[in-house]
């Protein structure tokens, strides 16, 4: 009777220490003894052996082109630690979450669990804050390896900072598709390997759709066709370093697939990364899947959702919505709106002499040409401020003069 | 006021009717003994008095309070051990009672010492740093007890806590068993071995293909069971004559022919036995032997839920 006056209350504040009991039991449990300690050093000491030999691709490369300039190196050591990073993520994730509600109910322990007070929404949000935090504990230590490429310059803190948000939003949607698997199957061996297909089908099957259509249309693939994977998603929030093609092993890896990404700079508009269309669907698939789990997780009348229940739900859909379209908003002057609402004309209305004629602009920016390095670039998202077209002409005629 | 009541319980698997029309009432403080054989409900009918299924239709009263939308909190009054011991690999025993008690929200320092208490309990205060996995069968299930514990139910719920165990792991779960009735906790607690509830309940019920056989005092189940008996009746004249009155009479139930006799289960003492005979002749049944079969205790209990599931 004492425990129950004590913590009865129901609802989400329920549990008085705050602490989640999962989250305790699991951080107790897998980072005991030597194996979590071993599996990071082991990680850092392989993207320490990659890097240096990255760096010493890079060298040779430039040696060719005679080019041995030290941002070039730090541009290619940074792209090839951020896709060894997403590569990481995509390895680690759904391995600590595809088995997160399985184990439970193959070790019959879910049972012990129902039993208690414990929501399933509680043990849900603690699976995946725990798998999560080590996750995020093997990218965050990556991190302070990652800053020596700062060394060679190159590269903002600004481009790493976007990499990093990436990757972590990568890493949730990764986790919830793998506590989905997990939560629908039961079974640990099968949730794993449908949570690998799917982020392989991710990854990757953007890719090839884009090069079939390029090969089978003969034409340049729709753009948004590469929005899903995350390797188009990572690469256009560090495309202003990535673009380099002298020694970067995304050009040995990838080809020049990614080079299709970067849509051309028209007089009117300049079209948004490819990330800001990622990252919105990254978090719709994260919502969605998530509140699909938690019914998953329901031991009894899963499918019975009460009208609050519904209700919650669409109002976070609405929330999240609405937060992307404020973000898009807020940031239109810069891409949709960079022509258009800006004070200085523009040639589309209509007042010639002001600018140079969109002639000078059109041809300048070929559809697969790099962007100059030293040089974020417009497609960076960097504010453009009051003169964005003068941006646009001083870009067009840099890329021209390269 | 019962501690556990149940009304016209059912649950439903599809087409099984795994309890049907259960009327269960457990009262207060005693040590409740649920018997039948494997498949007959008792883990169905225990976890839905634990919340963790929903009945097909009936009601469940948990101290007189009916179980609805608030069963969550009348969680908190149950305490509920699965037939089997889920092992959480590299938790120690300590964290393992530590995890369960924070899943109850109960603070940090009451934690401590409903731990060190508990671990005493079911004797493994010398076990408190070990492996979980590391374990015998007999201390996972003490252990498994004890998590029921945690958070100081009225009610415990065990699902054959001395299945498996070998005898001397058996005597340390009874004696366990009996301190917590002796703390004034009502159990209940099933189990397919007659002999095993017998030693240790104060009431039992008997389950067969989901519903409740005989429920009561041990003592009036044990008196049903001792006078619960098999005649075999070898009659001369029309069997099928004999058949028909036996079946009229109080007390009997079950007549069948085999080969020339008839094997009637029967329920009542020496003297309901002399009157059946007396029946018999009355009705002119012309009657060569008339006899006594089974005395076994077990085989009573079986014939008494009809076997069909053992």
């Amino acid at each position: 009777m004492t425990a129950r006056s004590e913590a009865a209350k129901p609802g989400w504040v329920r549990l008085p220490l705050g602490v989640n009991p999962i989250i305790v039991k699991e951080l107790r449990s897998r980072m005991r003894g030597v194996r979590a300690f071993a599996t990071l050093t082991g990680i850092l000491l392989f993207m320490a052996a990659a890097s240096y030999i990255l760096y010493q691709l890079a060298l040779a490369s430039t040696r060719y082109t005679g080019l041995p300039i030290s941002p070039q190196i730090g541009q290619a050591l940074f792209t090839g630690l951020v896709f060894l990073e997403l590569l990481l993520v995509c390895a680690v994730t759904p391995a600590v979450t595809a088995g997160a509600i399985s184990g439970e109910q193959e070790k019959q322990t879910y049972e012990m669990l129902m039993a208690t007070p414990l929501r399933p929404a509680s043990i849900l949000s603690g699976k995946l804050v725990s798998a999560l935090s080590y996750v995020f504990l093997l990218v965050f230590a990556a991190v302070p390896m990652s800053s020596l490429v700062f060394i060679f310059g190159g590269v903002s803190p600004r481009d790493m900072v976007k990499a990093l948000v990436l990757l972590i939003v990568l890493a949730v949607m990764f986790g919830v598709i793998g506590l989905f698997y997990s939560a629908l199957f039961g079974r640990t061996g099968r949730a794993t390997v449908v949570s690998y297909l799917t982020v392989g089908l991710l990854l990757f099957g953007p890719l090839f759709a884009a090069m079939a259509t390029s090969i089978l249309l003969q034409t340049q693939p729709p753009r948004w066709l590469l929005v899903p994977s995350p390797i188009s998603a990572l690469f256009s929030t560090i495309s202003s370093v990535a673009n380099n093609p002298y020694g970067n092993p995304l050009y040995y890896v990838f080809g020049g697939l990614f080079l299709g990404i970067d849509m051309p700079v028209s007089q009117t508009s300049i079209p948004r990364p490819l990330y800001h269309y990622s990252l919105p669907f990254y978090g719709l698939l994260t919502l969605v899947l998530y509140m699909i789990t938690m019914r998953l997780v329901q031991p009894a009348r899963r499918w019975r959702i009460g009208w609050k229940n519904l209700a919650a739900a669409l109002l976070i859909l609405l929330l999240f919505s609405a937060a992307v379209g404020f973000a898009f908003w807020s940031t239109t002057d810069r891409y949709e709106g960079a022509g258009l609402f800006s004070a200085t004309p523009t040639p589309f209305m209509d007042l010639p002499g002001v600018v140079p004629a969109p002639a000078i602009i059109e041809p300048a920016v070929p559809v697969d040409a790099p962007t100059p390095t030293p040089n974020p670039g417009p497609v960076d998202g960097e504010p453009v401020g009051l003169q964005p077209n003068n941006r646009l002409v001083q870009d067009a005629a840099g890329i021209r003069g390269y | 006021m019962y501690a556990i009541e149940t009304r016209n319980l059912n649950r439903r698997f599809g087409k099984v009717w795994a309890v049907q029309d259960l009327n269960l009432g457990v009262p207060q403080g005693v040590l409740y003994g649920l018997i039948g054989p494997n498949g007959a409900g008792k883990t169905t009918t225990l976890r839905m008095l634990a919340g963790l299924l929903e009945p097909s239709s009936g009601e469940i009263l948990v101290n007189g309070q009916p179980v609805n939308h608030n069963w969550r909190d009348l969680q908190r009054q149950i305490g509920y051990m699965p037939d089997f011991f889920g092992v959480y690999e590299d938790l120690l025993v300590w964290e393992y009672l530590d995890f369960f008690a924070r899943c109850y929200g109960i603070p940090a320092e009451r934690r401590k010492r409903v731990i060190s208490e508990l671990l005493d309990l079911v004797d493994l205060g010398e076990k408190r740093d070990a492996y979980v996995q590391t374990l015998s069968r007999g201390m996972r299930q003490r252990l498994c007890l004890a998590h029921a514990l945690v958070h100081d139910p009225q009610v415990l719920l065990l699902d054959e806590p001395a299945s498996g165990l070998d005898p001397r792991a058996r005597v340390e779960m009874r004696e366990l068993l009996r301190e917590l009735g002796a703390m004034g906790k009502t159990v209940i607690l099933s189990s397919h071995i007659l002999t095993e509830l017998a030693e240790l309940c104060d009431a039992v019920g008997i389950i067969e293909k989901g519903q409740l056989v005989a429920s009561g005092p041990l003592d009036e189940i044990r008196r049903r069971i001792q006078d619960a008996h098999t005649l075999r009746i070898k009659v001369l004249s029309d069997l099928e004559h004999a058949e028909e009155i036996l079946s009229r009479q109080a007390g009997v139930n079950r007549v069948a022919p085999v080969d020339d006799s008839l094997e009637v289960d029967f329920i009542g003492d020496e003297h309901a036995a002399a009157d059946l005979l007396e029946v018999l002749l009355a009705n002119r049944v012309r009657v060569a032997s008339f006899a006594e079969t089974a005395t076994d205790l077990e085989e009573v209990f079986l014939r008494l839920t009809k076997g069909e599931v053992a």
